[in-house]
């Protein structure tokens, strides 16, 4: 992985990851009418980019164990005040990229490159209680009302920023369970279901951060039908705003040209825009950064016709491509899981296909990888 | 005196105990070696389609997971890019030129089968179909298709003539587990791919193109949860307002109690040795509801 340098060298590395992904397609992006681009984007409230923007300054690079324990004492009496941290059982993954404290039904995951912390009553998380036909899921309105609680006691133990918290677009949702019982093969009677029952109710609330959106980031709340927290994940990054600010390079008219010139789509594709948004970019919970840079961000699926299967596409997985909105000339923190995933894809080598016979079938074409 | 005895009594125990223990454990299903097999694609210029940088990067830190975290497991085979073929998934007995029975379905090299990469989807889902579609074709194909061609674990008695050994299937690629094609898709009914694979982790939406996905699951069932909590956890994923990517899990048992037991407990780090019955039976299902394909 590259450190990046400049803003201007950054949003290049960036046009180039973006092409690079589309290798190898012939081009055909929205410039030639050859795909089809939706904006399906509906943001909960509008993002306007100020003419000046600082970043995001992470304040340590990776969290000393005093500090990882500080936050999970805080979490813990917030949450699950029976944790035990000086009883807990500490597993550290080999790679460092996570930390597990286990007491009793309880586990705290922590990220400690960029402190994310998880929390799971194991018993109660993702359950399916002996009677769990005869219970309901707790309703929107009374799980706001918990998970407000408990975003107090967070920022009671200083664990987040009350105000930094959009209260007025919460994600509610829900897990789902059921049952089928098999029909005959292959047709016939077709298998008897009943409609699936929710198991949980889970609450997400987003960050922003000046009123731009800081993504990856906020408080994933799980509630039991019987209202008791089962977990909690808290991706909340110990960020403060540079000193210096920085002019606001184009808008979301601009990012949008650039990111369809750098889309290179086979015919007849279509492209699905989930997101087009000015954020904070937080680039993984399992890597440091030196700053969180703000610049427009596009979430997009693409669906390409297949040949020979009329109304049926390829569809891709949800794909990110990011442009910077800043000149900053700062130097961002190299990838610390890129460079061990590269040295992985080396000492775990792949197999060659034990069927591969024709000559060339089973030479690597290069490295794929972008 | 008295202690003596007890004491060599005791000690006659545990000389006796120890290696009946070995042995009863050794016999144990559950604790025997068991194998993956894994397939990803990241370039689609061959078969069409968008790249997908971090699909194979996924899967190799699923592997390292895997061989640091869970002992009984070990490598049958890791397919990349040029080397992972449609005809892999393809059932040997019901399809010309399957290579399930060598490869994704193979006694000896298969008991969790893995793919990342594209899914398929309809204009109107559900339309009771799913491919798998590869980034290399080969012998001219891109995909293997549910129902159809994709019957994991089946056994002499289903039909299909010969022995599968698949336990669990993941299939990290978008529209995977619609939640209204699950029947046809999944369930031998369609008949689709779980004959006697004991479960499938999959995705009623689509998911992000990510590389931690799988480790993140390695590392909840090595912590002890079942394959349905970890994937539940590891497979969503939150960002910006929302939620999102809807994993979903499904379980074959022989009746209600059993696709129920199944589906609780189920784990990689202990796998059950029994195989659920053939056909009929029932099915537990449960996914995060984030919106579907």
């Amino acid at each position: 992985m590259p450190t990046q340098g400049s803003g201007r060298r950054h949003r290049l590395v960036t046009g180039l990851v973006a092409a690079a992904t589309l290798v190898g397609l012939p081009p055909a992006g929205a410039a030639d009418g050859a795909a089809e681009i939706r904006y399906l984007y509906k943001p909960p409230v509008a993002v306007k980019p100020a003419a000046q923007v600082p970043l995001l300054v992470q304040k340590a690079r990776e969290f000393p164990r005093e500090r990882i324990e500080a936050r999970i004492r805080a979490l813990a009496a917030s949450v699950a005040p029976g944790f035990d941290l000086a009883r807990a059982r500490m597993a550290t993954v080999a790679d460092g990229e996570t930390i597990e404290y286990s007491y009793g039904p309880h586990r705290v995951k922590v990220y400690p490159r960029s402190g994310m912390m998880k929390y799971a009553n194991r018993a109660a998380y993702n359950a399916i209680p002996p009677d769990f036909e005869k219970q309901r899921a707790v309703r929107e309105e009374r799980a706001l009302l918990i998970a407000r609680e408990l975003v107090e006691r967070l920022a009671a133990h200083g664990l987040i920023d009350q105000t930094e918290i959009l209260w007025h677009a919460p994600h509610v949702y829900y897990r789902k369970l059921g049952e089928d019982v098999g029909g005959p093969v292959g047709g016939g009677r077709p298998p008897t279901s009943a409609p699936p029952r929710d198991m949980d109710t889970r609450v997400f609330l987003s960050r922003l951060k000046d009123g731009v959106p800081v993504s990856g980031h906020g408080v994933r709340i799980v509630i039991n039908p019987d209202e008791k927290i089962a977990s909690v994940n808290l991706m909340w990054r110990d960020v403060e705003k540079s000193s210096k600010t920085y002019r606001t390079d184009g808008d979301m008219a601009r990012a949008r040209q650039r990111f369809e010139r750098a889309l290179a789509v086979s015919k007849g594709a279509r492209v699905d825009v989930l997101v087009d948004e000015f954020v904070y970019l937080d680039p993984s919970p399992r890597d440091p950064v030196a700053f969180l840079e703000p610049g427009f961000l596009f979430v997009y699926v693409v669906r390409t016709p297949l040949a020979g299967k009329p109304g049926v596409f390829a569809v891709s997985k949800k794909l990110h491509w990011f442009l910077g909105a800043t000149e900053h000339g700062l130097l961002q923190v190299p990838s610390l899981r890129k460079a061990r995933l590269k040295r992985l894809d080396v000492e775990l080598p792949g197999d060659r296909h034990p069927e591969a016979t024709r000559e060339g079938e089973h030479e690597r074409e290069g490295d794929d990888r972008n | 005196m008295r202690s003596m005895t007890n004491r060599r009594w005791w000690s006659t125990i545990f000389i006796v105990s120890v290696p009946v223990f070995g042995l009863l454990w050794s016999t144990d299903e559950s604790h025997a070696v068991r194998e993956f097999a894994l397939e990803c694609s990241e370039n689609y210029s061959q078969c069409g389609g968008s790249n997908l940088p971090d699909s194979c990067d996924l899967q190799v830190a699923l592997r390292a997971e895997i061989e640091s975290s869970l002992g009984i497991w070990v490598k049958g085979w890791d397919f990349r890019h040029e080397n992972a073929w449609p005809q892999d998934w393809w059932e040997a007995n019901a399809v010309s030129g399957g290579l399930d029975t060598s490869i994704m379905d193979a006694i000896g090299r298969a008991d969790f089968s893995f793919y990342s990469g594209h899914g398929t989807g309809a204009a109107n889902e559900p339309n009771g179909s799913w491919d798998l579609h590869m980034g290399h074709s080969h012998d001219g194909a891109c995909q293997a298709t549910s129902p159809g061609q994709i019957k994991l674990g089946e056994q002499s008695p289903d039909g299909f003539g010969n022995n599968g050994d698949n336990e669990y299937v993941m299939l990290d690629a978008s529209c995977s587990m619609v939640i209204g094609e699950r029947q046809q898709v999944w369930q031998n009914w369609g008949p689709g791919i779980l004959m006697r694979s004991h479960q499938g982790l999959a995705f009623h939406g689509s998911p992000d193109d990510v590389d931690d996905r799988g480790e993140e699951f390695i590392e909840n069932v090595a912590d002890g949860d079942s394959n349905r909590s970890a994937w539940l956890d590891a497979g969503e994923s939150c960002f910006l307002w929302v939620c999102w990517n809807s994993p979903a899990v499904m379980t074959f048992g022989a009746n209600a109690a059993d696709a129920l037991d199944r589906h609780r407990h189920e784990t990689m780090s202990s796998p059950r040795a029994d195989a659920p019955s053939g056909w009929g039976g029932h099915y537990r299902w449960e996914f995060i509801d984030n919106g579907g394909c």
